[in-house]
């Protein structure tokens, strides 16, 4: 009996899913680094909070591409507040976790998308003390990429709170709300609330630890439009671009790189952020990708590098000098994109760096 | 008859002639100028050596001349570039700029709106800060052209349970309310306006925190140098022991210059802690300086325990004549956890 159960186990089909489970625990593992997924805002939870299964989402959420490649995840509900049990019930356990079986000693990367930056911030902010308080080590957080981040928080979240509170008054916000949150979100409850653009600001604001946060920046529509009337400057149809850029300020942005536009032109950009949260760092910049397709495997597009001429030692370290916008048609625009970047997705441009 | 398809011929050929060239651009070869981008300040020349060999004006003027071997990794070396000239200054002195709204005005509210119509007219909620200490009170102004009247909830943002309800007419598209300063207020506080715009009721949420002092700041000792830092000693009365979080921001005149924070674990009562100013941030010779911007705060000790925040009796601080000359110029060594960091994003930077 129990022979037949083995030899029912050891179809040609269960070796080719172990070989390939194999590679692709072999792929995250040849990183020198170890990738942790933090995932963003999942309105299904919002809706249907007795029937979510927070594990089972997160790891859906990452299915597309970097489920495979990842070393860990922290999932979190987002019917709860990040200051409250999403970070006792859902992160903390996790650190612990992480902590003891020392995953991060060669140093960790946290991927994050939209409201997964907010909860790394906060993470990064109390990690340490946390651990040391319990007796335990700090994780070494070497670094984050953060996909569409909303640790800025969003216009939309600040019209979603006052529009399900209150009665609804307005058309057009009916409707963005219904492309943004579906029908059925009748209330407003958990991270909607830490979303909101004072609360998210307010959240953690300046770890003590400088580890990088690298932002990738989408600028792409979705919705047809509809959302981003609510969203300060360019927007990515769910968060603004002083979020995504890791402004130091929710005012209204166009580009995160004075001389590059979101769509890679290479023209100067007078309503670029001029001011970062400490530590942000501003990496790529598309307008072919929407907020909730930037950490997808599907989408591809051209992408642009959203570099900002620095000043190191009194020298401009820059490349707009190489850039050039002369002759005889005055529209004749130049654009600068990453190479191969319309064959390849955002987030294998992004693994594929990781060391 | 003839004279329209004239027009629309006309028309079509100015709307071909400016599509063309666009058109040709995206066909168009792409010129690829390799850069060799400097992976540190020693290589600056090297840029400067690029730059100068790179061509001119491009003799076709249909070719695209934008692209250079640039990728991923170009984007990492220079954040690799910037990361390592932050970590010039050590994290508890950071330099401060005139645009870092974030640490300039640390409790800031950016006003709530809802619209009206789609002809940008909003209902708007302001507050004069986010984070309000017990017994501060709270004072709020609606405005909105037209605005009749308000009717103003507070209540606990995570329970929805109401503390209080206000009502107010508007003088001239403005209500302004004031609610007294209790110390039993929630923590998370939702403030529900329902304003009355010629006739049309529009709801706008907007939420604070409210809570009891941790600490007091009570005032500043006399500057003073030791090794490469000027000590600025700050006195506060705490009201619960744990790890604290001073900040501060010093200014030259009205000119920022670095934003400074200090971390201590204060038992309850009189406690010292010192705010530290890096010699890399300072103006040379004797200097007047002003500290201003203070927040004290009590970390999260645990995730079930959140942070808290104190007051201070005190708006700003000036520091006068300080001598910029008795301060050894060592630079900052980053720790570890800095160097790792660096570390990884060169490695990005080597793709």
């Amino acid at each position: 009996m129990n022979n037949t159960h083995t030899h029912k186990w050891l179809k040609p089909q269960h070796i080719l899913g172990a070989c390939l489970a194999m590679l692709m625990s072999f792929s995250a593992a040849s990183k020198d680094h170890k990738i942790i997924l933090i995932h963003g805002l999942q309105v299904s939870q919002i809706t249907n909070k007795s029937g979510s299964d927070v594990v089972n989402d997160g790891e859906t959420y990452w299915q597309s591409y970097w489920n495979n490649r990842a070393d860990e995840r922290i999932d979190w509900p987002a019917y709860e507040r990040v200051e409250g049990k999403i970070a006792t019930d859902w992160v903390w356990p996790k650190l612990k976790q992480l902590s003891r079986s020392n995953l991060c000693a060669n140093g960790c990367v946290l991927v994050t998308h939209s409201t997964g930056d907010l909860i790394a911030r906060h993470i990064i902010d109390n990690q340490a003390n946390w651990l040391e308080n319990a007796g335990l080590t700090p994780l070494n957080i070497v670094a984050t990429f953060d996909l569409a981040g909303a640790g800025g928080g969003s216009e939309l979240a600040d019209v979603a709170v006052s529009a399900l509170t209150g009665a609804s008054w307005n058309f057009a916000i009916d409707a963005a709300l219904r492309w943004w949150l579906g029908s059925d979100v009748t209330e407003a409850v958990g991270v909607l609330h830490d979303l909101k653009v004072n609360n998210a600001r307010k959240i953690s604001p300046f770890p003590d630890a400088r580890t990088p946060r690298l932002r990738f920046v989408a600028d792409g529509n979705e919705f047809l439009g509809i959302t981003g009337a609510f969203l300060k400057g360019n927007d990515d149809s769910v968060v603004a671009s002083h979020s995504s850029c890791g402004a130091s300020s929710a005012r209204s942005f166009g580009s995160c790189s004075s001389s590059i536009d979101t769509d890679g032109r290479l023209k100067s950009q007078s309503d670029a952020v001029n001011s970062f949260m400490p530590n942000h760092y501003p990496m790529m910049m598309s307008d072919s990708y929407s907020h909730n397709e930037i950490h997808n495997a599907q989408r591809k597009g051209n992408v642009t590098i959203a570099m900002n001429n620095i000043n190191v030692d009194g020298q401009n370290v820059g490349f707009n000098t190489f850039d050039q916008t002369t002759g005889t048609w005055f529209w004749k625009k130049n654009y600068r994109y990453i190479k191969n970047s319309n064959t390849t997705s955002a987030s294998a441009l992004i693994y594929n760096v990781i060391p | 008859m003839i004279k329209k398809i004239f027009v629309v011929i006309s028309i079509m050929a100015v709307f071909a002639l400016l599509v063309w060239p666009s058109q040709e651009e995206v066909e168009a070869e792409v010129s690829v100028v390799k850069v060799k981008q400097p992976a540190t300040v020693e290589h600056k020349s090297n840029l400067q050596k690029s730059t100068a060999n790179l061509p001119g004006k491009s003799p076709q003027k249909h070719k695209v001349t934008t692209d250079y071997n640039s990728n991923l990794a170009k984007a990492a070396e220079q954040v690799a570039i910037q990361y390592e000239s932050a970590l010039k200054y050590p994290p508890y002195s950071q330099p401060l700029s005139e645009f870092d709204e974030d640490r300039l005005k640390p409790n800031q509210f950016y006003p709530v709106e809802s619209p009206i119509d789609d002809k940008g007219n909003a209902v708007t909620i302001s507050l004069s800060k986010y984070r309000f200490v017990y017994p501060e009170e709270i004072t709020l102004k609606v405005s909105a052209g037209g605005l009749k009247n308000v009717i103003v909830e507070l209540a606990n943002t995570d329970t929805k349970e109401i503390v209080t309800t206000y009502k107010s007419n508007a003088r001239e598209g403005e209500a302004n309310v004031i609610f007294k300063a209790e110390e039993d207020y929630p923590r998370n506080l939702q403030i529900f306006v329902e304003a009355n715009v010629d006739g049309k009721q529009i709801p706008v949420v907007a939420q604070i925190q409210y809570m009891p002092p941790s600490a007091t700041l009570l005032g500043f000792e006399s500057a003073y140098p030791q090794n490469e830092n000027m000590l600025i000693p700050a006195n506060l009365k705490v009201a619960k022991k744990g790890l604290y979080r001073l900040r501060a921001n010093l200014f030259s005149g009205d000119t920022p210059l670095a934003h400074l924070v200090s971390k201590q674990r204060l038992s309850k009562g009189s406690q010292t802690i010192d705010l530290k100013a890096h010699w890399s941030i300072l103006p040379q010779g004797m200097a007047d300086m002003r500290l201003s911007g203070f927040v004290i705060e009590r970390m999260s000790p645990s995730p079930g325990e959140r942070n808290s925040f104190g007051n201070s009796e005190v708006s700003h601080f000036d520091i006068n004549d300080f001598p910029y000359d008795s301060l050894q110029q060592l630079p900052y060594q980053p720790n570890e956890q800095e160097k790792l960091s660096l570390e990884f994003l060169q490695g990005l930077a080597e793709g």
